[in-house]
């Protein structure tokens, strides 16, 4: 019933307002976002956008896709399986995955199986690299990925079609459709992947049992202009899916999984003069069924509900120069089979202040939140960024940062710990960019010292509880180039990442078990007329998997390559074809946990 | 499983095969049974699919790979091995993450057979009459559906029953099946299967909030170590003959977590935290003095399985459970006699 009241009220709208197609103006475009702070307050820290054209180059899974376009490594359980991402040495809890500029890891587990993020949802996809506490709460430590959705005003009635068909009887499917003129705006996209994901191992009689999964999407964005100081946004997504979880004997128990996930944004933005001023009222509830036996109807579940109200003002204090205040108040009520229903209030401060001076440029924020679940630290950021000439620029960012106790954490029946306090995180980065003329190249050097992680162990009575025990260092280097160049109708792009990184638990100083020393990835695309060819890469060093670091208790090391072709027939159509795993290399991301070996996909865009 | 860290292991690690080189048996009164029927195997709980066991010969050699050495195309066992009972001739190896029982000659570890069956989260057997009884947790989110598997060892064909209460450790005595109905501090009763007659299970009731988690027959009682959150852990002593309690005794309050309960000889051994304690079968008090204390590094591993053996102490620790694990060997003085590196989570020793 609740299913279908979200539905309703997210379709109604749409259906209204798309009756009120009429003439196309041709006004200058202004396309802004939800997530402002990702704009004026990273610029000392690295950001990588991923457009549209690489999201589609890619599956419809952000694993996939962030594993074969940044220096993130995924710990994956097998295809299409649950995903859990490390950047820069932290743990998926400290990983922030922010949309439309509100945090939706996950409030029972606090992260995001990236596994359950359907990129052909987002218009844009964006790494941030490095802390981000102030801007976006709990878990921005290691990074954060940020899925944002455009709403544009004057902008022509426009749809695009994508279907991609692939081994495995996999379907990937959306549908998007959106229409502004200089008042009103909507947008609406549907997805829907499938797969039977039932693939052969190689060098093995096996194939990969119980893996089957389905996901549908629903995103909206409605835009209206009040006049010209003020305009009304609404953002909703909701995601429905269910994956089978793959066995690694067949004799085990299947098992699966069901997501079912809303989030609802709407913001009012006033431009006063030097005021900027931005209310925004946010609705997210998210809930998971676990099926331990699909022989039974049995079931384990929990659900969450959280309102978030936020207001931010800026002021344009100088030129070039900007200060903000934010109020957010964050109530969320969950429950679950193994949680007795337990609410929460967090409401946080926050001041931020940034300033151009010629080629210089600083900006400092901090943060407080205020709540009587934990014992919540002062967070803040300091970051300059100065500027040599066109071809070098160097920047330095300082950062507090947390990650907080979750509801397992907390209210775990008979496990759960009530006097947790939040992971935090010191950490410093220096970046250095080299602009040339047809590219850029970075180096960012990084150090995080994370104290008080929150870790589950037995207690003497071997039940297993969360304490806050270890402190880690994690430390490292991550490069990326980028290079485009365009002569005569030939157009060649090439994009490397690489990143090296250190991640000690300072008890033993011992790597952490699924943190690679190596990760890289690659991409590269030709163009001439109508083909395209292009090529992905991706290489993740060796990773151990026991805590003692026993050298032969490892993941073995793998680079697995794809190659794709494109042809556009006409303009608005593009046909493709991808071969992945190239070379039918027979890896494993986690210790027995078998990956495809080489399989195709075809896919269709059709924009109109 | 969520009670279980959930890192996967590799499968094959490096063989570190020691040979033996024992040239001194002079004299064979029998035919030998096998490689292994002079030691004992210590079981890995680890998660992956980890070598099921480390053998330990009685030299002190160690073995590790012993089912991968003696098997080497047979399918590795399932994650979290549970327990290893025997039979005269065969060892059964029940595996939670695998759902199986895999059956082995006990002393040569040849691959007999595997039981898929009937097996819903299991966790403990026992031998009664050439049948096997392994307990299961079924649905982990209620006791209601536990169960035991019944496992006619002649053609492993399989049967259950249900307990309706927590089904955890198991013992075969006096003819009878002997479960203890305790997990995590819940449950508080001991239920008793009489294979002639299914249908007419008891129950044991040991008292409000006295969770049995170790049980051991001798001698015409049934010995169940029951710990308590709230008040003293207890020794229960359960007469056979009518399954009725005979007695109990109190253990030192001071004594917050008492686990593993095994008998050697008239001596009744228990741990609690990295300590062992003792008292005679006949006596009616506990001192808490402890027979010897280890020192463990493990924040949470420590003491994770526990036996008795000829006036030895074996004792195992699962470290943080996510790399080797180590056993010792101690005389009941305390004197260190053999340090043993193991694979993942070291939960129990068997004895041929």
């Amino acid at each position: 019933m609740k299913h279908i009241f979200i539905l309703f009220f997210l379709i109604s709208p749409f259906v209204v307002v798309s009756q009120t197609l009429d003439s196309i103006q041709n006004l200058d475009e202004v396309v802004l976002r939800a997530d402002r702070l990702l704009k004026t307050f990273s610029k000392t820290q690295t950001t990588q956008v991923l457009s549209d054209s690489i999201i589609k180059r890619n599956t419809s899974s952000l694993t996939q896709l962030l594993n074969f376009n940044s220096p993130v490594y995924f710990k994956e359980n097998g295809l299409g399986m649950v995903s859990s991402p490390s950047f820069r040495g932290t743990t998926a809890q400290q990983t922030a995955v922010i949309w439309n500029g509100i945090n939706i890891n996950s409030q029972f587990n606090g992260q995001t199986d990236f596994s359950t993020i359907n990129t052909r949802n987002f218009d844009e996809i964006t790494i941030r690299h490095g802390g981000g506490s102030v801007l976006y709460g709990s878990g921005a430590i290691g990074g954060s990925i940020h899925l944002s959705d455009k709403v544009d005003f004057n902008m022509p009635f426009e749809n695009n079609l994508f279907a991609g068909f692939g081994s495995f009887n996999t379907q990937d499917l959306s549908y998007g459709t959106r229409y502004a003129d200089d008042k009103f705006s909507v947008g609406f996209t549907v997805t829907y992947t499938h797969s039977d994901n039932d693939y052969d191992y190689l060098d093995s009689d096996r194939k990969n049992l119980n893996g089957q999964f389905y996901n549908v999407g629903l995103s909206t964005t409605l835009g209206y202009k009040i006049d010209q100081k003020n305009i009304l946004r609404y953002y909703n997504h909701v995601f429905d899916g269910e994956r089978h979880f793959s066995l690694i004997l067949p004799t085990e128990i299947r098992t699966k999984y069901r997501d079912f996930n809303t989030r609802q944004l709407l913001e009012w933005e006033g431009r006063y003069g030097k005021f900027l001023s931005v209310l925004r009222a946010a609705y997210l509830t998210e809930s998971y069924k676990y099926f331990g036996n699909i022989e039974n109807d049995n079931f384990t579940f929990a659900e969450a509900e959280t309102f978030i109200g936020n207001y931010q003002l800026s002021y344009k204090w100088a030129d070039n120069a900007k200060a903000m205040a934010v109020a957010d108040i964050n109530y969320t009520n969950g429950e679950g089979s193994s949680i007795v229903e337990a609410s929460r209030t967090i409401s946080a401060f926050s001041v931020l202040l940034n300033q151009r001076i010629k080629s210089f440029y600083y900006e400092a924020t901090v943060r407080k939140e205020v709540t009587n679940t934990y014992e919540s630290p002062l967070l803040f950021s300091l970051g300059v960024k100065q500027q040599f000439g066109d071809f070098y620029t160097v920047n330095v960012n300082g950062s507090k940062n947390f990650r907080i106790p979750t509801y397992n954490d907390l209210y775990w029946a008979n496990a759960g710990n009530p006097n947790l306090s939040p992971e935090t995180s010191h950490q410093i980065e220096l970046g250095n960019q080299f602009n040339f003329k047809n590219g850029l190249f970075s180096l960012t050097g990084f150090y995080y010292d994370i104290e008080n992680m929150i870790r589950w162990v037995p207690n003497t009575s071997g039940v297993w509880r969360p304490i806050n025990t270890d402190n880690v260092v994690s430390y490292g280097l991550e490069s990326r180039l980028q290079y485009s160049r365009q002569f005569k109708g030939h157009q060649l792009q090439l994009n490397a990442n690489y990143a090296y990184t250190i991640s000690e638990n300072q008890f033993d100083n011992k790597q952490l078990i699924y943190v690679p020393y190596h990760k890289g990835s690659g991409s590269f695309n030709y163009a001439y007329n109508k083909l395209s060819v292009y090529w992905q890469t991706a290489y993740v060093g060796e990773v151990f998997i026991q805590s003692d670091n026993d050298p032969n208790r490892v993941v073995a090391p793998f680079w697995v390559h794809n190659l794709g072709l494109e042809y556009k027939p006409l303009d608005q159509c593009t046909l493709g074809f991808r071969i992945q795993n190239l070379f039918n290399k027979n890896y494993q991301s986690v210790a027995n946990r078998y990956m495809p070996g080489i399989n195709y996909n075809i896919y269709l865009t059709f924009n109109f | 499983m969520k009670h279980l860290f959930k890192f996967s292991i590799y499968s094959f690690a490096l063989a570190l095969l020691v040979t033996s080189c024992s040239d001194d048996d002079d004299f064979t009164p029998s035919e030998p049974l096998g490689d292994y029927e002079n030691g004992y195997f210590i079981l890995h709980e680890g998660g992956g699919l980890i070598t099921p066991v480390t053998y330990v010969d009685e030299d002190g050699t160690v073995e590790q790979n012993v089912f991968e050495n003696v098997n080497p195309t047979a399918d590795p066992i399932g994650a979290f091995k549970q327990d290893l009972f025997f039979d005269d001739t065969r060892a059964f190896i029940v595996s939670g993450g695998g759902q199986t029982v895999t059956v082995l000659n006990r002393y040569t570890f040849e691959f007999i057979a595997t039981v898929t069956t009937d097996l819903i989260n299991p966790r403990y057997g026992a031998v009664y009459n050439n049948k096997a009884y392994v307990t299961n947790s079924g649905d982990f989110g209620t006791s209601t559906d536990d169960f035991v598997t019944i496992i006619d060892l002649t053609d492993y064909s399989t049967t259950t029953i249900v307990i309706g209460k927590i089904a955890e450790r198991i013992e075969a005595a006096n003819g009878k099946l002997y479960i203890a109905n305790g997990s995590f501090g819940s449950g508080n009763s001991v239920t008793v299967l009489d294979p002639s007659n299914l249908g007419s299970m008891t129950t044991i009731d040991l008292g409000m909030g006295n969770s049995p988690n170790s049980l051991e027959a001798d001698d015409g009682f049934l010995y169940v170590l029951s710990g308590n959150s709230t008040s003293n852990g207890k020794v229960f002593k359960i007469n056979l003959s009518d399954d009725a309690i005979d007695s109990s005794i109190d253990l030192p309050a001071t004594l917050t977590s008492p686990r593993h309960l095994d008998i050697d000889g008239n001596t009744i051994y228990f741990t609690n935290s990295t300590s062992v304690y003792s008292f005679a079968t006949g006596s009616t008090a506990v001192s808490d003095v402890p027979v010897m204390t280890y020192v463990s590094t493990s924040q949470f591993g420590s003491m994770y399985g526990f036996s008795a053996r000829n006036n030895v102490l074996y004792i195992a620790d699962a470290g943080d459970f996510a790399s080797a694990g180590t056993a010792y060997e101690y005389d009941t003085s305390g004197n260190l006699l053999n340090t043993i590196t193991t694979d993942v989570a070291p939960n129990s020793f068997h004895f041929n």
